[in-house]
């Protein structure tokens, strides 16, 4: 799923929490810094918080209405499987 | 014990005891705002002034300006009729590029600044020893007495003289002396004291110096050494070398 | 390292010596009157009453002795201040020295044998406590710092046991000076240590403090009539070792053995100052500073300090419902059903339910909103700064040049400004300044006021710009007036691509340049768009009443009776921060925990609790918050940022994110067409108010009464 498009309405917060130097969170990382940017393009206004703290099992968090809250863990994913567990997320 | 009177007993209730002068000093150490001394009242250097200020300043390095505080204070309270009022501190302040309560620190710490404002002539009279073992107590009177019977530390109503009490100026073989302005008048009697502040009251300045007409310190009595000729080249040597 | 000034300073009324332009305006002339030595060298070692110790190059006798475990009594050493030596207690005897030597100011010399207990020293040391005595009032009994005051100790402790002073003069006295309403005065005990003297010169900036005359008439003070005007100004009342300053508004309130401490976190401005509360039962009788290198080293803020008076008058005790135009008590039943009701009555939907955050908001209480909000479908929360995440001002310390946008940080931090004063006056720091001039109590290269100004320096014209590029850590601290401002975004942008332009020396892996300077303990409330017809304000005071629109249900959590409840329909009691034990971060990012000092007043509960308990009332569907314990809100904080529960440190940003982050930014803010109106520090005037802005404190409206207004604040000498 490209990630270079609206999402749904109904997607009200994406939270990635990673360490900023772990090899673990190398996967979150590399996605991060490719994909941000085009997220915030096509969601200006979608609230997408990135949080890093060392030492931190890399997990992404997905917000949808009435505050429900679904996760995945993204512990020593590279970054194509990361892209992938964050899209199923998201359209879960 | 058993002796003892009803008056002796008085006596000893009242607690005998000799108290020696408080020694205060007789300056303020803290600013108040008067009519005549306020932030307010403006002061600047004259253009002739504001040069030598600068002649001064380039003695010492650039970003020791503050360095020339003590001279430049000095010549503002020149400027300034002989006393250093706030705005010349402040003035000064400003013109070295230093906080205004540096300068206020200095100005407080040395005696030589003025901050209330002082007469026509400052005469400073020195009763240090060895000047007061020369009669400098007499001087004080005679001075204080003639000037209308102010006290040392106060001016005269008319403004012209104002009379305090010094440290040794360094006139000792001179003594007694006092100092008028920047001068030193020395070897005093009263009646040579009077003579003088009398022409000072007329607007004359009268010489400074030993007044009693010897030069600076020479023995008044005459000489005792260097009477004779000095030698000069060849005399008392051998025939060979003269 | 000694500065050399080149920079021409302001212009007198009178005209400088020399026509040079005036480029470059600082009221503190750039002139930098101090130097230190800034590399360290080896460890020395010596022998300190038969004890090895190694110390390194450069300390002073005195912190070795200490570092050896010998306790050296000291009245005008203070180890954040330069040396005096001017009291003579440190006195120690060194070997082969014929006289006893001032420890704090005889560095430390390899192999040197020092003895601090021997008869020479206690002489020394009666002696000088003697000389001390002699001209001390016997104030003891009506002296504040009895009891924690450093003469009674130390006389106790090194001074000889019976008095020889009888002089029939009697003792000096000095007339006691006015500070301002935050500083008591009583200079007849003032033991001329000039420990003021030092601070107001290095650390605050102001230097009005002074020694006047000189021997036995010395007199500390400003020698003109003048309060002292800094910020940090109540310090002075810490340093000096005896009673001479002291608290005002703590004068005559308590004495030291009937507090208890308890340490906390400041919450007055951004910078999360470690506080020690000392109350005396449910009371809050002051606030000292606590230690803490990385924050606010030992000093404290006025208003941290002061405004704890406000925490006694208007607060909110039981639950208020509206009826009418006035306030009625409640129970809390009633006003939970009450808010129930509300909510219906609305009819708020979605985005139509509004959250908003104060000041003065604890994390777990945002979380518990937030989460809140969400369950009830919406969105509408305050937000960050826009674009996304805040960085944390970092490394002010570490930086070679800093560039501040408008921002004043004296007044909105003012600790950290004295760390970066700390770091102009003995590194090579220069500051470039865009916004509004001000005095900061450090000399900045003023670029200019406007959009315009920030656009020229990128481009890389104007004053300060050679510095910024040859600095190897630079900084740019951007003011949170930034947000407010209608360049705002314009700004933002420019910066951005500044940033990533420069990003090889701004944003490395071990420097983040970039930081945004916040200035109140919680998020700042930005608003969002909308209508909303149910309005929760949490400790929000700063709402604008004209934005509410008339018929929306706005329910109000806090714990003073202000502006926020004024506004509202229903008023739930919640407690000031130095009632709860809670999490709060602070402009660095560094995640600090407060302590509970106090019980709360009346029916007031911890701000979290009641978000948890305001909707778990049976009839609503979506069930209550997950968590009913303060250790399972902090588990929901740990699941939003692991920063938040890691408390006193700081987690540096890392590169790559940062970088991708003001991409972002700058497409984001792109666009944006500059106004060009100047910037202004939230204006000048309310930039101070800001300062001594606590409503409810009379401490503080004295303040502002003095140093803002400059009026007669109305506090005698004897008060």
């Amino acid at each position: 799923m490209s990630f270079a498009k609206a999402f749904s309405p109904a997607l009200r917060e994406i939270r990635i929490i990673f360490s900023q130097t772990g090899p673990a969170s190398a996967g979150t990382r590399q996605f991060i810094v490719s994909k941000y940017p085009d997220i915030k393009k096509h969601n200006p206004d979608l609230p997408v918080l990135i949080r890093e703290a060392t030492g931190t099992p890399a997990r992404a968090f997905a917000r949808f209405a009435r505050g429900v809250e679904q996760h995945v863990e993204l512990e020593n994913l590279s970054a194509p499987e990361v892209e992938a567990k964050v899209a199923e997320l998201i359209s879960s | 014990m058993l002796s003892r009177s009803a008056l002796s007993r008085s006596i000893l209730r009242t607690r005998l005891f000799s108290s020696s002068r408080p020694a205060r000093s007789d300056a303020l150490f803290v600013h108040r705002d008067t009519p005549y001394n306020n932030p307010k009242i403006a002061f600047e250097f004259t253009p002739e002034n504001l040069k030598r200020a600068q002649e001064i300043i380039s003695h010492y390095p650039p970003q020791y300006k503050k360095a020339a505080v003590i001279p430049l204070l000095d010549l503002g309270q020149r400027q300034n009729k002989g006393w250093t009022s706030i705005s010349v501190m402040n003035y000064v302040a400003n013109l070295l590029e230093m906080p205004p309560m540096r300068v206020y620190e200095v100005a407080t710490f040395y005696t030589m600044f003025n901050r209330e404002p002082i007469g026509e002539h400052f005469v400073q009279v020195c009763t240090t020893t060895p000047c007061m073992l020369r009669g400098s107590t007499e001087i004080l009177d005679t001075v204080c007495g003639h000037l209308g019977g102010i006290k040392p530390g106060q001016t005269t109503k008319d403004g012209k003289f104002t009379v305090i009490e010094v440290e040794c100026q360094g006139a000792c073989s001179n003594a007694p002396m006092f100092v008028v302005g920047d001068d030193f008048y020395e070897d005093l009697t009263p009646q040579s004291t009077k003579k003088i502040l009398d022409a000072f009251k007329k607007g004359e300045k009268p010489k400074p110096g030993p007044q009693s007409g010897r030069l600076t310190s020479e023995n008044s009595a005459g000489l005792t050494a260097l009477s004779s000729k000095p030698y000069g080249p060849g005399e008392f040597c051998l025939p060979e070398f003269q | 390292m000694l500065r050399i000034v080149s920079s021409v300073s302001r212009p007198t009324s009178t005209g400088l010596l020399g026509k040079v332009a005036v480029t470059t305006h600082t009221p503190h002339n750039g002139r930098r009157s101090f130097s230190s030595t800034s590399s360290r060298g080896a460890d020395i070692t010596l022998t300190v009453d038969g004890k090895e110790v190694t110390v390194p190059q450069g300390s002073a006798l005195i912190q070795a002795c200490e570092a050896a475990g010998a306790t050296i009594p000291r009245f005008c050493y203070h180890d954040r201040l330069a040396i005096a030596g001017n009291c003579r207690m440190c006195l120690v005897e060194v070997e082969r020295s014929p006289k006893p030597v001032a420890s704090c100011a005889m560095p430390a010399m390899p192999g040197s044998k020092v003895f601090t207990n021997t008869p020479l020293v206690h002489e020394a040391r009666e002696g000088v406590m003697e000389f001390l005595l002699a001209n001390h009032p016997l104030d003891c009994p009506i002296c504040d710092q009895g009891g924690e005051c450093d003469l009674q100790d130390q006389s106790m402790r090194y001074g000889s046991d019976r008095a020889r002073f009888h002089e029939i003069t009697g003792k000096r006295a000095v007339e006691n000076k006015d500070l301002g309403p935050l500083v008591k005065t009583s200079m007849n005990r003032c033991i001329q240590c000039t420990r003021c003297v030092r601070f107001a010169n290095e650390v605050a900036g102001v230097e009005e403090l002074g020694t006047t005359g000189r021997g036995n008439d010395m007199q500390i003070g400003t020698y003109v009539a003048k309060t002292m005007d800094s910020e940090l100004s109540g310090n002075v009342v810490d340093l000096c070792p005896v009673g001479a300053l002291t608290s005002k508004p703590y004068a005559y309130h308590a004495r030291p053995w009937e507090l208890k401490n308890t340490e906390s976190i400041d919450v007055m401005d951004a910078v999360g100052s470690n506080i020690r509360i000392d109350s005396r039962g449910v009371e809050v009788m002051r606030i000292q500073p606590k230690t803490n290198d990385d924050v606010n080293e030992e000093w404290i803020s006025d208003k941290t300090r002061y405004a704890y008076d406000g925490l006694k008058f208007q607060r909110l005790t039981t639950p208020l419902i509206k009826r009418g135009d006035r306030f009625v008590s409640a129970t809390w039943e009633d006003a939970l059903a009450a808010i129930a009701d509300g909510l219906a009555a609305s009819g708020a939907k979605d985005d139509e339910i509004q959250g908003v955050v104060g000041h003065l908001t604890d994390a777990e209480s945002i979380v518990a909103l937030k989460d809140l909000i969400n369950r009830l479908g919406s969105d509408n929360l305050a937000l960050d700064q826009p674009g996304g995440n805040a960085a944390p001002v970092h490394g002010v310390e570490k930086a070679d040049a800093i560039l501040l946008i408008g921002t004043n940080p004296r007044h909105e931090a003012a600790v950290l400004n004295s760390r970066i004063r700390k770091s102009w006056l003995h590194t090579g720091l220069e500051v470039g300044l865009v916004g509004e001039r001000a005095d900061t109590t450090y000399g900045y290269d003023f670029i200019g006021e406007d959009a315009k100004a920030l656009s020229n320096f990128i481009a890389g014209k104007g004053p300060f710009v050679e510095k910024f590029k040859n600095a190897k850590r630079p900084l740019i601290i951007v003011g949170s007036a930034l947000a407010e401002h209608p360049d705002g975004k314009a700004m933002y942008n420019d910066l951005a691509k500044f940033v990533e332009k420069n990003k090889d020396k701004l944003v490395t892996p071990e420097w983040n340049g970039f930081s945004i300077l916040q200035r109140v303990a919680s998020r700042p409330a930005a608003y969002e768009l909308g209508f909303p017809k149910f309005i929760y304000l949490l400790n929000a005071d700063e709402v604008d009443p004209k934005s509410i629109p008339q018929d929306a249900f706005v329910v109000y959590q806090g714990h003073h009776g202000d502006l926020g409840a004024q506004l509202a329909d229903v008023c739930l009691p919640g407690v000031a921060y130095t009632e709860k034990g809670v999490t709060w971060v602070n402009t660095e990012g560094r995640a600090q925990l407060g302590r509970a000092a106090v019980s709360s007043p009346g029916a007031s509960r911890e701000d979290w609790k009641i978000i948890r308990y305001v909707f778990s009332w049976p009839i609503y569907r979506w069930g209550p918050l997950p968590y009913d314990d303060i250790l399972e809100v902090r588990d929901r904080l740990w699941d939003i940022s692991p920063t938040l529960v890691r408390y006193d440190v700081t987690e540096p940003t890392s590169q790559e994110i940062a970088i991708a982050g003001l991409k972002t930014l700058a497409t984001q803010t792109g666009g944006a067409k500059v106004a060009g109106t100047p910037l202004r520090n939230l204006s000048q005037t309310s930039t101070k108010l800001i300062l001594y802005q606590e409503r409810e404190s009379v401490t503080m409206a004295q303040c502002t009464r003095a140093f803002v207004k400059g009026e007669n604040y109305g506090f005698t000498a004897f008060a």
